[in-house]
């Protein structure tokens, strides 16, 4: 059953329709036919699952921009999926997913930092 | 009535919205060397913006996503990261030639050196991004754009020789010293003109921002079929007015404020006034289309939160990647490089990656997937694909010109 | 790996434009290429005395600004001054080419010294100076016309 071909490269959005990120990669079981476990996001999954050198210099800029808890990679286990479609809509909020180092940094030193950038 | 008043205001938005530096460019000097035989292309350059804004719209109004979107999805993520790469350089470069005819507008306005306004112009298109909304950008710039009907107005003061004018449009072959390859050269300019492909994704995301669904077909379809086609007549009166006073005289143009001459020449001081206001007022909207387009194809690419649907906290890489563009677009003003060179040059790379950014519209526009029913029908199919025949044949001559005419020459 | 194979193709084509740019722009010493370079520059100094022509007189006639004036002229007398510099650049393969640059560098001086004039009189404001100037470039601008069309290659 090629259901995570439905999957890779669509837009997941959390329970309010915020944007979280694209499926870079899927996470699958040992079992046959093998089921999905897990959804991945980050530039990491995406490399490798890319190959190639272009791939290799993608998830390279990961390990670059990671945080403390190491470059940006989250596991959204499939549990929290409610519903696939042309978008991926989670059970969850955003805020409980890990969130991506690069975001996290801009915000705080760049753009959180600019007057204004709380309001819409 | 207020229907209406919303349509009305959408159509007057993308006639005014529809002019930028390069039809800027691409019109007057084509009309100064060639007259009005290159004035086909216009046509044709707008029937297939057209087309596929139409397309663009559709798949953005049926899906809610953004066609850029959909591009990793359809496409996979190597094929949309070539696609990304291509679209966010030329969108950068694009950026850069729009400040710098913002730059030139202002420095016919007040005499001050064009360069000490390229960071100034930057700065506030910036804060505009930051703070004004998205309804107040689209309205404000598409609006003011409008002014550029000027030049259709002057026309008929200048005097031209009507017919002669006309015999050109319909003789569509070089004149004088002109040959072929220059003929060829400013073809291919003034289609990409036409087509740019950020106007597309803009056009897309705008409707995501807008939240367009299938109700707002039918407004869209009219800001497409009637609106566009309005504003390639303001391109044609930039050709016409050219083609009027500088052909006569055998003298070409290189530079905004010869653009903006016969302007002045037929309507005096207030017709100048209005000229320079809507050079200004047209590229200040595509310098904002531009930012807002560079964040909006990173973020669409790795599906990022992006727009300006969300305050800026909650979009940072979307708005760092907006103000990177803008910075960039600035440094490469800095270098001094003559801004209507950058925009020729622009116009070329546009034309080179016309196929690999239409391509994509035309695929996702038949998923059924995403638009069940509204899936292209067989004539749209057919156009598109004429469109894009059209489009591979403009890439792969657009650098052999380039080089063979020496940039024109 | 497609893909690696168009990216290629295309740097290569963006590579070869520019060598070709290098190539198209720079001069020759054959009686062609000669032609093809003294008619672009008689071109460019054409443009430039049409414009200041055109803008001089949209000055007289009330119809232009100062501020756009300005920038207009200085555009014009850059043209003019590039195309003595293209000129002086371009080495003529024979006699009858060197006459052809003489008559040629005379016109352009002459287009030099008329612009510079214009623009003098506009910072002075003398009115009676700057009308001189525009009526000067007139004909100016018809024989550098009629020296590009009886040069064309």
């Amino acid at each position: 059953m090629f259901v995570w071909f439905h999957l890779l490269d669509r837009q997941v959005v959390d329970r309010d329709g915020q944007l979280v990120g694209k499926v870079d990669d899927v996470e699958l079981s040992d079992e046959d036919p093998p089921r999905v476990v897990a959804l991945l996001l980050g530039p990491r999954p995406l490399g490798e699952r890319m190959g190639g050198w272009l791939g290799g210099l993608i998830a390279n800029a990961a390990t670059r921009l990671h945080s403390e808890s190491g470059p940006y990679r989250a596991r959204i286990p499939y549990e929290h999926v409610a519903s696939t479609g042309t978008e991926i809509r989670l059970r969850v909020r955003r805020e409980l997913l890990p969130e991506p180092a690069l975001e996290e940094w801009l915000r705080e030193h760049v753009i959180g930092r600019i007057p204004g950038s709380s309001d819409a | 009535m207020k229907k209406v008043f919303a349509v009305t205001l959408g159509i007057l938005t993308a006639i005014g919205g529809f002019i930028d530096v390069g039809d800027f460019v691409a019109s007057s000097q084509a009309g100064a060397r060639f007259g009005m035989s290159l004035a086909w292309v216009l046509v044709l350059g707008v029937l297939g913006i057209c087309v596929y804004s139409e397309m663009a719209g559709r798949v953005t109004a049926i899906s809610n996503l953004a066609v850029f979107d959909l591009i990793r999805e359809r496409l996979g993520p190597r094929v949309a990261l070539v696609n990304l790469v291509a679209a966010f350089l030329v969108t950068l470069i694009t950026l850069g030639a729009e400040l710098g005819g913002v730059a030139l507008a202002l420095e016919l306005a007040s005499g001050v050196y064009y360069l000490l306004w390229v960071p100034v112009a930057g700065f506030v298109l910036w804060i505009a991004l930051w703070r004004l909304k998205f309804e107040t950008l689209e309205r404000v710039f598409g609006l003011a754009g409008l002014t550029l009907v000027v030049f259709l107005v002057a026309l008929p003061h200048l005097h031209p020789q009507w017919s002669s004018l006309w015999q050109q449009a319909s003789q569509p072959v070089p004149s004088g010293s002109e040959n072929w390859n220059t003929y060829g050269y400013f073809a291919v300019s003034l289609f990409a003109s036409a087509m740019t492909p950020y106007e597309v994704f803009f056009f897309s995301s705008g409707g995501v921002e807008e939240k367009w669904g299938p109700d707002e077909l039918p407004v869209m379809r009219a800001n497409v079929f009637v609106g566009f086609p309005l504003g390639g007549l303001l391109s044609l009166g930039i050709m016409a007015t050219a083609a009027a006073l500088f052909q006569p005289l055998d003298a070409q143009v290189n530079s905004v404020g010869q653009a903006a001459l016969p302007v002045a020449v037929g309507l005096g001081r207030v017709g100048l006034i209005v000229v320079i206001l809507g050079i200004f007022a047209a590229t200040f909207g595509a310098a904002l289309e531009n930012g807002l387009s560079a964040g909006y194809t990173v973020a669409q690419y790795f599906g990022w939160q992006w727009g300006k649907r969300v305050a800026p906290r909650a979009a940072a890489r979307f708005h760092f990647v907006v103000l990177l563009a803008i910075v960039i677009g600035v440094l490469v003003l800095f270098t001094t490089i003559d801004p209507v060179q950058l925009t020729e040059f622009m116009l070329v790379f546009n034309a080179v990656i016309l196929p690999l950014t239409y391509l994509p519209i035309l695929v996702v526009a038949n998923d059924r997937e995403y638009l069940g029913d509204h899936v292209n029908g067989w004539f749209t199919n057919l156009l598109a694909t004429i469109f894009l025949v059209i489009l591979v044949i403009v890439s792969i001559a657009a650098i052999p010109l380039m080089i063979v005419t020496g940039m024109g020459g | 790996m497609r893909w690696r194979v168009v990216l290629v193709v295309v740097l290569v084509l963006v590579a070869a434009g520019w060598v070709g740019l290098a190539v198209a722009t720079g001069g020759g010493t054959d009686p062609l290429a000669f032609r093809q370079a003294v008619a672009k520059t008689a071109q460019g100094g054409l443009t430039a005395v049409r414009t200041a022509h055109l803008a001089g007189q949209a000055q007289l006639d009330g119809r232009m600004f100062d501020t756009t004036l300005s920038p207009i002229l200085d555009n014009a007398v850059e043209g003019v001054a590039t195309a003595q510099q293209e000129l002086a650049g371009t080495p003529a393969p024979g006699a009858p080419e060197l006459a052809i640059r003489d008559q040629l560098s005379r016109l352009l001086d002459d287009a030099a010294r008329t612009v510079g004039t214009l623009v003098a009189a506009v910072d002075r404001n003398d009115g009676a100076a700057a009308r001189s100037a525009v009526a000067a470039l007139g004909p100016l601008g018809d024989r550098l016309d009629d020296f590009a069309r009886g040069h064309q290659p």
